[in-house]
């Protein structure tokens, strides 16, 4: 028997459409897998379900560089399907790839993706990775900020990190618990913003045990500001020290490490 | 005119507080990019209430496409802002605004509005009012968009009269155009007057104005409605398009990038229903029976698919087993789908007999759930008095096919707070729903049949226009009767739709023009969403009633006579009156009437007055069952249960 492949796709979710939801993504990306005739395989049972896994959770309304998604495919279709796609290697780049049949696939999705989802890149998942949403580490954020003196906003940043715990209240499931966000904190940068009182802060948080999402940054932060805009830019797999994505942007090199992580 | 600006900014930074921002953002496949520019008429068709119900009514969708194709229109679309985005946008000074471009509606040239639900009324008044325009018609100024709405609840528009500058009965396909091309020649500017504009619009066939009538009342009935001096206005028949082959719409439908209700396919397979039953309200004012091709509905199953990605298609129509050659349609439709690949076909309404059922179980060939049926009257008798001719017999041979063939729950429809409707009436339907377990009993160890009752609502231009409307507390009392009287049988289930509901949805379904204001109240105390039970409240409408001097008992629970003028009686859906008069005799009387698809012409109006016919492919009634085919009912109707 042929062994199954997994095919990762990367793509960008950028304007209008950061605000459907996590669900709502995962239904057009189910949609173009449908309309491109990918040999994607199928879960056993009763009803049957497409073997598609996605990576992190986005929060409705929040931009990202940087999304991916699985597709384990068929047997011996699914081989011949990612025939000339390369092979992710250890620094999350695809490697023998032809480049005119990841052109001609990249093309054949990208008709069926709607505005706003742009596919990027895509390459062939080693069997022995493990699934999205455990790989990933850490998620760098780009987070808008506005209506705060630099003054004010410094000191919220510096208070956050100097503190041991910021304990928040969040939802989980249908319950209201209180949490210790700090640790899931790894750096946060200030960044002035192009407009008066407005802010770029570049964070970085850890996705285990459980993720930190912008709004609780800012409820960290003392809550009384805006945040306009938040962008997921990064995700990180690391191992042993060395950071890299679960697959790289087409155009970009080795991944870097671009942050110290502190805690 | 030129461009308007995009109120895009301004909107999206709202979208991070609101529940579903994606309703706002529009982007769905099939979504145009209509480019505004002078000399074009802009639209902006509303559907008035929440994103992921209005987005897939179809009749929006086919005059979208019609509008967007002319070269001398465009079209965009909106939705009731749901209550956290009203609030958003009212604090923010953020009109109501279109999906495609998010320009203000006061940017378009027409403001159109599919009215598919009284009781969505309330929100059609919001919707103008976030327009910024006045909800008034008479207040509106001369370069203001003008406000038309069509859909079915415009066979009684008369609560809406002083609202809307202008309805249009029936079909929309062909009517869009003309009142286009009249607007091309009309721009929107300080110096039309829009009195003569309206007089232009009512010379188009279909198109009734109200604010050319005057309509006087005689206590809780309307006394006359006099059309204005010089108006040139008469009884305003509907537009029926004659062939429905013509009109392949929509060609592309919208697919949206969130969650909506009837998310997936849906072709028009017909247009019409001549079943005759007296209650209904589709099936009295969309007459003749129009069948698509064949070979059509195959093509659009087959395109739509391939297009849109959806696994599932529902065959749409009032009846859409009636529709001919319907098990060769439905074997096709099912290996329509690209690269061979398994369609799921839905039939939205399934006729009672177990011929039906073998087609559903044709197109339900994996998991078998839930079969629905909807006898709709308890017994044989009510069932003759609401024309709805379904013999027990039928109904057990369909329910034994559904059980036999895997099925493990049943449906049934019924209605409640039937004309001369009694007590051994509702309480039939609990025998009945109990004959229906025990049959499932024989095939399964354990089967659920649920029915399900709604309350009575008489309509605008069907047989039953003269009705009273049960009360809510009759309507109660019923509906606890059927809850004794099923208590005890394991295995059915009862549920019912609010009785409060159906009342108010009876105030505006024959209200005459002075509900305009009691309408007008239950907005501007915040009855929005009213289709929504977590914001109905029937006190709101008692409270509205009572400041404008109106009562329940008059508009809604009171039965006409035949020499009363009806509110809506200078509009015609092309039935004869006589014949809608003779229908509501022969429901007294307990007697059916026949099919007139495959039996001779019992002239209701329509056709002869239309100059229109039934498009069907095949002259012989579809094979088994009773159900108004004229087969076995014409033989003897009065035969006991």
């Amino acid at each position: 028997m042929v062994p199954d492949v997994r095919l990762r796709l990367r793509y960008k979710k950028r304007g209008k459409i950061r605000f459907i939801s996590h669900r709502d993504v995962a239904r057009a990306i189910e949609r173009a897998v449908r309309l491109s005739a990918t040999p994607v395989g199928w879960s056993q049972g009763f009803s049957p379900r497409p073997l598609i896994s996605f990576g992190l959770a986005l929060p409705t309304g929040a931009e990202s560089e940087g999304e991916f998604v699985d597709i384990r495919l068929d047997g011996e279709k699914g081989t011949a399907f990612c025939d000339g796609i390369g092979v992710i290697n250890e620094n999350g780049e695809p490697v023998g790839a032809d480049p005119q049949k990841v052109a001609s696939t990249l093309a054949l999705y990208r008709q069926y993706l709607p505005e706003g989802l742009e596919l990027t890149n895509l390459g062939v998942v080693g069997t022995s990775m493990v699934s999205l949403q455990e790989a990933v580490d850490w998620c760098d954020w780009e987070l808008e900020v506005v209506g705060v003196s630099t003054a004010r906003m410094k000191e919220a940043v510096e208070g956050l990190l100097a503190a041991d715990a910021v304990i928040l209240e969040r939802e989980r499931k249908g319950r209201s618990v209180k949490e210790d966000i700090r640790p899931a904190i790894a750096t946060i940068a200030m960044v002035p913003g192009d407009l008066p009182l407005s802010h770029r802060l570049d964070v970085r948080v850890a996705t285990q045990p459980r993720g930190v999402r912008p709004k609780e940054i800012m409820g960290g932060l003392g809550g009384e500001f805006s945040l306009m805009l938040s962008v997921r830019l990064k995700q990180w797999i690391e191992t042993d020290g060395h950071f890299f994505e679960p697959l790289a942007c087409s155009h970009e090199a080795r991944a870097t490490n671009p942050v110290g992580v502190g805690s | 005119m030129s461009a308007p600006l995009s109120l895009w900014k301004t909107i999206e930074v709202l979208l991070d507080g609101v529940s579903k921002p994606a309703r706002y953002i529009g982007g769905e496949l099939g979504a145009k990019r209509p480019q505004h520019a002078t000399g074009k008429v802009a639209w902006l068709l509303c559907y008035p209430d929440a994103y992921e119900v209005g987005l897939p009514n179809q009749g929006l969708q086919i005059l979208y496409e019609i509008l967007n194709e002319r070269d001398d229109s465009v079209a965009e679309r909106a939705y009731a802002p749901w209550v956290d985005m009203e609030e958003a946008m009212r604090n923010n000074a953020i009109p109501l605004f279109s999906l495609e471009n998010h320009f203000a509606a006061k940017a378009f040239d027409v403001i159109g509005f599919n009215l598919a639900a009284e009781l969505t009324f309330t929100n059609v008044m919001n919707m103008i009012d976030l327009a910024g325009l006045a909800v008034r018609a008479s207040e509106r100024e001369n370069d203001d968009p003008l406000v038309i709405a069509g859909g079915h609840c415009v066979y009684n528009p008369e609560p809406l009269a002083d609202y809307i500058d202008a309805f249009v009965l029936g079909d929309g396909e062909e009517v869009v155009g003309e009142i286009t091309a009249l607007l091309k020649g009309s721009p929107r500017s300080k110096d039309r007057t829009k009195r003569a504009l309206l007089r232009s619009l009512a010379q188009i066939e279909g198109v009734y104005v109200p604010s050319l009538y005057e309509v006087t009342y005689n206590g809780a009935a309307v006394q006359a409605v006099t059309p204005l001096p010089g108006s040139d206005v008469g009884v305003v028949v509907k537009r029926d398009i004659a062939d429905l082959g013509e009109w392949p719409y929509p060609k592309e439908q919208l697919v949206p990038l969130t969650e909506v209700v009837h998310d997936r396919l849906n072709v028009e397979v017909f247009r019409g229903c001549t079943r005759g039953c007296r209650f209904c309200q589709a099936g009295m004012i969309t007459r003749p029976v129009r069948e698509r091709p064949r070979e059509q509905v195959v093509e659009m199953v087959r395109s739509g698919l391939a297009r849109t990605g959806y696994e599932e298609v529902a065959l749409t129509s009032l009846s859409t087993a009636d529709f001919s050659q319907i098990e060769e349609t439905v074997t096709s439709v099912m290996n329509a789908g690209p690269d061979g690949a398994r369609v799921s076909v839905s039939l939205p309404s399934l006729r009672v007999d177990a011929f039906t059922v073998s087609t559903a179980a044709t197109i339900q060939q994996g998991r078998r759930t839930g079969l629905t049926f909807a006898p709709e009257g308890g017994t044989w008798r009510m069932r003759k008095v609401i024309n709805k001719l379904i013999s027990e017999e039928d109904l057990f041979a369909a329910v034994d096919a559904a059980f036999s063939q895997g099925w493990r729950r049943v449906k049934l429809y019924f209605l409640i707070g039937l004309p001369t409707e009694r007590d051994e009436d509702v309480i039939g339907i609990a025998e009945l729903g109990s004959k229906c377990v025990e049959i499932g009993r024989r095939y399964h160890k354990s089967v659920t049949v649920t029915a399900s009752v709604g309350g009575f609502v008489p309509k605008a231009q069907t047989p039953f226009q003269w009705a009273a409307q049960d009360t809510v507390a009759e309507l109660t009392r019923k509906v606890e009767l059927l809850r004794s009287a099923a208590r005890d049988v394991k295995g059915l289930t009862i549920r019912w739709h609010e009785p409060a509901a159906s009342v108010a949805e009876g105030i505006t379904s024959r209200g005459d023009r002075r509900v305009g204001a009691v309408i007008e109240r239950v907005w501007r105390n915040g009855g929005v969403f009213q289709e929504w039970s977590e914001f109905f409240s029937l006190d709101c409408w008692q409270e509205a009633l009572a400041a404008e001097g109106l009562h329940l008992d008059t508009i809604v629970h009171r039965p006409r006579g035949n020499d009363e003028l009806l509110a809506w009686a200078h509009l015609s859906a092309g039935l004869h009156e006589e014949f809608l008069w003779d229908e509501w005799q022969n429901a007294l009387a307990e007697a059916g009437l026949e099919d007139c698809r495959w039996t001779p012409c019992y002239d209701c109006g329509v056709c002869t007055s239309m100059g229109v016919e039934h498009v069907v492919a095949s002259a012989t009634p579809p094979a088994g069952g009773s159900q108004g085919t004229g087969q076995r009912v014409a033989i003897d109707l009065r035969r006991p249960a």
